[in-house]
């Protein structure tokens, strides 16, 4: 059956308040019926109730819908959102990644290689026998000096007959100063016979750590640090209960 | 004939109103979901006779019967069992006062609330929701003026009550 | 001394009240008792928060700014935690719909520990809040169609447990009372109703927040807190024939700190941020886009924290 409004004549005052919330009144029918409006608190409320019938517009997140529907063309790089994110962070902290500890180095000589005979070098140029002395080509691990810059060789003398094993020492590139190799103790530029004492400890006994070690000491250390702010907590030593860490949160 | 390219757009551009139309009027989430699906498959299958122009009034068109299929096939009462998010600033105390609308809503006649919505939501004329829905512009606006009259009324006797 | 710092601290949120509200575009963390009632007081040492949020997303719906804040501290002599925040929005839009409303919490927390390690938190609170929401359809009338007054009481119970690093914490809300008032057309006033349940809110929802520190030892300069808050719920309001209303399970913040030295940066639920803080100071901007399903946008928030620490007294 053909829908009609003739249950609702042209005057009617719902088709005539339906009509002026569509706009489909013209210019006069506006002005007429705003006149009644001004006048009329019964038609006034009747348009409140009219203006309520529009539904609004709502949003959904149909993002994953979307990605399920498209068709793939050639595949190129879109810079995806999740894409753009996990750059823009993995950039912030390669940017701001903390500098290591072990910054902190000093200047350590060692002898070269074995595999160069810095002794026998020396013995066979050394022709005058008086003089036994020899000069031995030391290498130098690059290590950050924040002072002074050391040359990239020099040259020591020392004496042959105190043989001293010169044993590459892989992977350490700084020391404290207590446990400096007696080589290193040698004046840097120095023409004079100069005795170096062995001392009683080797010097391959220098050991580093291994990561896991490294990790596990971290470990106690920390734990050793937290209980001793539980303890100063027991102990009545502190206001009271343990907060989070504001730094962090 | 539409293009790979024209597909994926009307996929971009369209999604979410289709979705919306048809959640409207089924209020659950994975009936919608499978029946936009649907609307894009069909978009698909016949893309060698849809014009490009008219790509949003024909899946609009086609959501609408999918959607009459499915109330009829499923004999469903639509009901209001989704979450119903406040507009982000309302923490504290969100009156729901659009749930007033929803239920009226969800009281029209199909074919009535997707007139509805269609002229709401989208913003289209008499002219252009004819053409999808196949009436005549006076029946579209005829259609119309019973889905404000019956969502008006409903208000005004909710208001009544309060 | 501790009375000192009671006073002074309710005069100055006295004054941030006067400007402040809730809204759930704050950067997670930026007002510690957003989610949970339990945070009063878990820093340890007097606190102030407040945050400025706008967000100019599009023309309907979601223009809106909000200004908060809170202030909390530990009470050594009760052992708990005590917090106020309050704040206020505002929303316009030129087509369908403007609101503005207010609110404001007291909340307590007693604090208890277990070993000087771990922190267990109850906490009760108390919140007040008002709005105005106004609708309208017609653009070029510009008419109030519609207008609801409303307020609304109501209290949550939280529970923290934290240590330094580390938090889980969970909150319910309990809305005690509400009633509004439902205008139509040029204030015509609507009497209100014995049935709250049509427009009413009642939803309970709950809240779980976790954070976790990453960091190599507590003193590292270098670290990574990712924080994050589920909210589940049940709203028997819009319980229809057969349906016992529905429940819902989403994600509503999130937080991914990094921080080295004074510096901070990352991404929260608004965006990216950045800042820098100090001991007692923290300040901390956070830009990101919005998109309401129609239309993109810029969401900006500036955040600000003040920390009275225990050697200021």
């Amino acid at each position: 059956m053909k829908p009609t409004t003739s249950d609702a004549d042209e005057n009617s005052p719902d088709l005539l308040l339906f009509r002026y919330v569509e706009g489909d009144l013209d210019a006069a029918q506006v002005q007429e019926l705003e006149a009644r409006l001004a006048s009329d608190a019964a038609l006034r409320d009747e348009l409140a109730f009219w203006k309520e019938s529009f539904a609004e517009p709502e949003a959904y997140d149909t993002a994953h819908l979307e990605k399920s529907l498209l068709v793939p063309v050639e595949p190129r790089w879109t810079g995806s959102y999740f894409g753009t994110w996990i750059f823009i962070l993995t950039l912030t902290v390669t940017l701001f990644r903390p500098v290591p500890v072990a910054m902190e180095t000093r200047p350590v000589l060692i002898p070269a290689p074995v595999s160069t005979p810095a002794v026998a070098d020396v013995v066979t140029e050394a022709r005058n026998p008086e003089e036994a002395i020899t000069r031995s080509r030391m290498t130098r691990i690059t290590l950050p000096f924040r002072e002074k810059r050391l040359p990239e060789t020099i040259e020591v003398e020392r004496n042959v007959n105190e043989s001293i094993i010169p044993a590459p020492i892989p992977g350490i590139k700084s020391r404290p100063p207590e446990v400096l190799s007696p080589v290193a103790q040698l004046p840097l530029t120095g023409i004079k016979v100069q005795k170096v004492k062995p001392k009683p400890k080797p010097i391959a006994v220098a050991r580093t750590l291994s990561r896991r070690q490294g990790r596990a000491i971290m470990r106690m250390k920390e734990k050793a640090r937290q209980q001793r702010k539980a303890d100063q907590f027991l102990k009545g030593n502190v206001p009271y209960v343990v907060p989070l860490n504001s730094e962090n949160f | 004939m539409i293009s790979v390219q024209d597909y994926n757009n009307a996929v971009k551009e369209h999604t979410r109103s289709i979705f919306r139309f048809l959640y409207k009027s089924l209020r659950d989430r994975e009936a919608t979901n499978d029946l936009v699906q649907d609307c894009y498959l069909k978009l698909w299958q016949n893309r060698e006779k849809i014009n490009p122009e008219k790509i949003k009034p024909w899946l609009f068109s086609v959501a609408h019967n999918a959607m009459l299929d499915y109330l009829t096939s499923s004999s469903r009462k639509v009901q209001l069992d989704e979450d119903f998010q406040a507009p982000p600033v309302f923490q504290k105390n969100d009156f729901d006062a659009k749930a007033i609308l929803e239920r009226t809503l969800n009281e029209l006649p199909p074919l009535q609330k997707s007139i509805l919505l269609l002229r709401d939501m989208e913003g289209y004329e008499y002219r252009e929701i004819g053409e999808i829905l196949g009436l005549t512009e006076a029946q579209v606006k005829v259609y119309l003026f019973r889905a404000r009259q019956k969502v008006k009324d409903y208000i005004k006797e909710l208001a009544h009550v309060i | 001394m501790n009375h000192s710092i009671i006073r002074y601290g309710s005069v100055l949120f006295a004054l941030f009240l006067t400007v402040s509200g809730y809204s759930q575009t704050l950067p997670l963390g930026a007002l510690p008792m957003q989610y949970n009632p339990a945070f009063a007081g878990e820093a340890g040492s007097p606190r102030f928060s407040s945050n400025f949020g706008l967000n100019a997303i599009g023309s309907i719906r979601d223009n809106s700014y909000a200004f908060n804040t809170s202030y909390d501290q530990f009470i050594p002599a009760i052992r708990s935690g005590i917090g106020f925040s309050g704040g206020f929005y505002s929303t316009s839009s030129n087509r369908f719909f403007s609101s503005s409303g207010y609110s404001f919490a007291l909340a307590v927390a007693p604090k208890f520990s277990l070993k000087g390690k771990y922190t267990v938190s109850p906490s009760l609170d108390l919140s007040y809040g008002a709005n105005d929401q106004i609708s309208k359809t017609l653009p070029n009338t510009n008419s109030t169609i519609r207008q609801v007054n409303g307020y609304d009481l109501q209290s949550r119970a939280g529970l923290l447990v934290n240590t330094r690093k580390w938090y889980i914490g969970y909150s319910v809300e309990i809305p005690l009372r509400n009633a509004y008032r439902f205008r139509g057309f040029d204030g015509l006033v609507i009497p209100p109703s014995s049935d709250t349940t049509l427009t009413s809110t009642k939803k309970f929802n709950s809240y779980w927040q976790f954070g976790y520190t990453f960091q190599r030892s507590s003193e590292s300069k270098f670290s990574f807190t990712p924080q994050v808050v589920f909210r589940t719920g049940w709203d028997p309001s819009l319980r229809f024939g057969r349906n016992n209303g529905f429940r819902y399970l989403s994600l509503v913040a999130i937080n991914l700190n990094f921080r080295y030295q004074k510096f901070i940066w990352g991404i929260n639920n608004t965006g990216i941020h950045l800042g820098w803080q100090t001991d007692k100071v923290r300040v901390m901007l956070s830009n990101g886009f919005g998109y309401n399903g129609r239309e993109s946008g810029y969401i900006g928030n500036a955040t600000f924290r003040y920390m009275l620490k225990q050697n200021d007294r």
